[in-house]
């Protein structure tokens, strides 16, 4: 079905908290997989793949060298955000990351962030070609990026203009929008009487 | 006195600490800056034409039609589809399964398939699909007495009853205007770089304006077939005199929490608005008669603002005999007109203070109408990790004294939490201690979250990077994004804590639709109320006619 970017994002933030991310990583996840949906790769499949995994319950433990840190295995979810974090606070830093669970996501991570911060980014991935980012996609654009693999990820040009957002929605596999929408139901709380009647304003019947 | 980059001189800006604040923000009046301001100014800039290809709607009112204008070299339409509802279905609630009628805005002129397409998911709006060139979607209520009662009397070759009409105020009341992708429909990027739809809600602003003008038209078309003989048309400052209704309810508190930098720019729009007009120390004389215009004519229009809500009666009541008592006083011929005009409204009701302060910015347009190009936001900020730890700490004590403030030790503290309904997502506000739900509650506790930042971030290890510390602390990710935006943008928090016994989500709602232009604000409960939107506006045929804006506090017309 076609849905538009923003209904991407939305459903992808409550899916993220429905399964127990809090609300700061369900904004990266909904974000990367709005980014990748609008330069036509499939956002909702990508954030499914960490979806399913549910909240991380530890943090991976992170080592920092000279120019390096290097983040053990775990969730994008987590470990998404915190490598782009570290690169960004400097620009010099090759940031290491094993077993990346789910690498189509972190590239759509890393896309936010080029496009938000005006940078190039280089996404280099065991196993498969590398990736260079822009805010207005990857080249290859259709770059295979299955996981686990490990992951280098480096800042290559900054003063990238920024780039506004694309703008005519995207496909979505039909199946996979009602897995995306099963768990963002579990963000909603159940209808009661009362609840129906005093929960917000308005009557249940306006005939005047 | 600070002198902008632009050369607008302007006095210090009002405190975020004093206008975010919700008592304040619950008294808010639409300025010149409100969003159907801006958008009739544009009209008015383009000399807009709206024509009507499409008018197919039978005896009994129901149908389709559609309306067209030219705006910034795009053509909008809007596409109207009128339905029979059985009273035991007509609610204003986001739960509602029907309407009276439903509507888009369509980018361009619709072919007769998209019309045909549209008649299957216009009529069930969530339930239906959309796509890119629908813009905008809404659906509306009749005001089933007042449109009985004008189609009765047109039909009789009568005008309506000018205070029944003016009671109400429109024949349809909308009970959402949705945008942004709901359903299918256009993102917003879609239309935010375009000329005249840059400004926020304007596409949702030209929505509203159209559908006022399809009620008019529906009406009479009614009363026309009900008895071709005798009927007549509304008189010209009949349907002035009627706008479009507004049923809102707490699906704008999220937003405005969700959407901090936009709420930053609308505040920063209105405040630099006002500072500027404040710097002007000898106002000219037309300015000066043009407020003093302006004064009495809102005496008239709060004289006429009339709802049952206890709370709200009082202060109308209030800001009536405050307004009386102001026209005692030659604030006028104070060497310092404007300033001698707010001290004296300081000493009266936060309603009347803010309404003063809407006031004057009408006779400013040269001074304050450029502000409407910096009220959007397209940004779309994320962490800046290069801060560090101390530096979000001192922006804590810097920004969000109120939130520290707060004593969560107290159950009133956090006594309500806001949530969504599994019913047709309809945003709700239920008690703690009451209420099933609170696990799943939305992110409004900004005080709280504020508290546990400033905790962890004392506790932390000392050289800590920012980096690290959010790798260790995940769940305070939102906060402090929300922290570092809070620092280039004064005004990008609501200063009152949202889950506390006490809070009135009214306020929240009122402050929204100021900005949008609504009056004549008739709360319903704590939880929402109606509103009228377009009272006094120009009609399609008066665009181009030099008076597009000059409807701030409408009075009704005579007729």
């Amino acid at each position: 079905m076609r849905c538009s970017l923003n209904e991407i994002e939305t459903s992808l933030r409550r899916a993220s908290v429905g399964v127990g991310l809090p609300v700061g990583l369900a904004e990266e996840v909904a974000a990367a997989g709005r980014w990748l949906s609008g330069v036509g790769r499939d956002g909702p499949g990508a954030a499914l793949v960490v979806l399913w995994l549910g909240a991380p319950d530890h943090a991976a433990p992170v080592e920092t060298g000279a120019r390096t840190v290097t983040l053990a295995a775990g969730q994008v979810a987590l470990n998404g955000p915190a490598a782009i974090d570290f690169l960004l606070a400097d620009d010099g830093m090759r940031i290491h990351l094993a077993r990346v669970d789910a690498p189509l996501l972190l590239a759509g991570m890393v896309g936010v962030a080029a496009a938000s911060h005006g940078r190039e980014f280089l996404l280099e991935l065991t196993g498969h070609a590398s990736v260079r980012i822009t805010g207005a996609g990857m080249t290859p654009p259709d770059a295979p990026m299955a996981g686990p693999c490990d992951a280098v990820l480096s800042c290559v040009a900054a003063g990238v203009p920024l780039t506004g957002g694309p703008t005519g929605g995207a496909n979505v596999d039909d199946a996979t929008w009602v897995e995306v929408q099963a768990l963002a139901a579990r963000t909603y709380v159940p209808e009661t009487a009362q609840s129906r009647q005093g929960g917000a304003g308005a009557g249940l019947t306006d005939n005047d | 006195m600070q002198a902008t980059a632009n050369d607008h001189p302007q006095v210090p800006l009002r405190a975020p600490d004093q206008v975010m604040r919700l008592n304040r923000m619950g008294a808010a009046f639409p300025t010149r800056l409100s969003f159907m301001r801006i958008l009739m100014r544009a009209l008015e800039a383009g000399d807009a034409k709206v024509s009507r290809p499409v008018w197919d709607i039978d005896a009994q009112g129901f149908g389709r039609a559609v309306y067209s204008v030219a705006l910034g070299g795009h053509t909008y339409s809007l596409i109207a589809f009128a339905t029979p509802l059985a009273d035991d279905k007509r609610t204003d609630r986001v739960i509602a399964e029907a309407w009276d009628a439903s509507f888009t805005l369509f980018d361009g002129i619709p072919t007769v398939a998209d019309l045909d397409r549209l008649a299957q998911n216009l009529p069930r709006q969530e339930a239906g699909r959309f796509r890119a060139s629908e813009l905008i979607l809404s659906r509306a209520n009749k005001s089933m007495r007042l449109f009985a009662h004008v189609v009765e009397r047109l039909a009789t070759g009568q005008q309506p009853d000018a205070d029944m009409l003016g009671a109400t105020g429109y024949l349809m009341r909308t009970t959402a205007v949705y945008g942004n992708g709901k359903m299918g429909a256009a993102d917003r990027a879609r239309i935010a770089d375009r000329p005249a739809l840059s400004a926020p809600f304007q596409a949702e602003m030209l929505t509203v304006w159209l559908i006022r003008g399809f009620t008019h038209d529906l009406v009479e078309h009614v009363a026309r077939a009900q008895s071709p003989d005798t009927a007549v048309l509304l008189s010209r400052a009949a349907r002035r005199n009627l706008g479009i209704g507004n049923s809102t309810g707490l699906g704008m508190a999220p937003f405005l929490t969700n959407h901090a930098a936009l709420l930053n720019n609308w505040m920063m729009a209105r405040e630099t608005a006002l500072a500027r007009v404040c710097a002007v120390a000898r106002p000219t004389p037309g300015k000066i008669g043009h407020a003093r215009r302006l004064l009495a004519r809102a005496r008239v229009h709060v004289g006429e603002w009339n709802v049952p809500d206890a709370r709200q009666r009082t202060r109308i009541m209030t800001l009536r005999d405050e307004l009386e008592s102001l026209e005692s006083v030659e604030w006028f011929a104070d060497p310092h007109p404007w300033a001698r005009l707010r001290t004296e409204a300081a000493g009266r009701s936060v309603e009347c203070q803010e309404l003063i302060n809407a006031l004057l910015l009408e006779p400013n347009g040269d001074l304050v109408d450029d502000l409407a190009e910096t009220m959007a936001d397209n940004t779309s900020a994320g962490v800046q990790p290069g801060m560090a730890p101390g530096e979000v700490r001192a922006l804590l004590d810097a920004n969000y004294g109120w939130a520290l403030d707060v004593d969560f030790s107290r159950e009133q503290a956090s006594a309500l939490f806001w949530y969504v309904s599994v019913d047709k997502l309809e945003p709700r506000l239920g008690r703690r201690a009451e209420d099933a739900g609170a696990d799943r509650e939305l992110p409004l506790d900004i005080a709280r979250r504020v508290q546990a930042l400033a905790r962890d971030l004392d506790g932390a290890p000392p050289g800590q990077s920012l980096p690290a510390f959010l790798l260790a602390h995940p769940g305070h990710r939102y906060m402090l994004r929300r922290v570092q935006i809070s620092a280039g943008h004064p005004f990008s928090e609501i200063h009152d804590n949202l889950i506390a016994e006490g809070c009135i989500p009214l306020d929240i709602l009122r402050f929204k639709l100021a900005f949008f232009g609504a009056s004549k604000f008739d709360p319903k409960s704590d939880l929402w109320t109606r509103i009228t939107l377009y009272q006094g506006a120009p009609l399609f045929d008066e665009i181009g006619q030099g008076r597009a804006d000059d409807w701030w506090l409408p009075v009704l017309e005579e007729f």
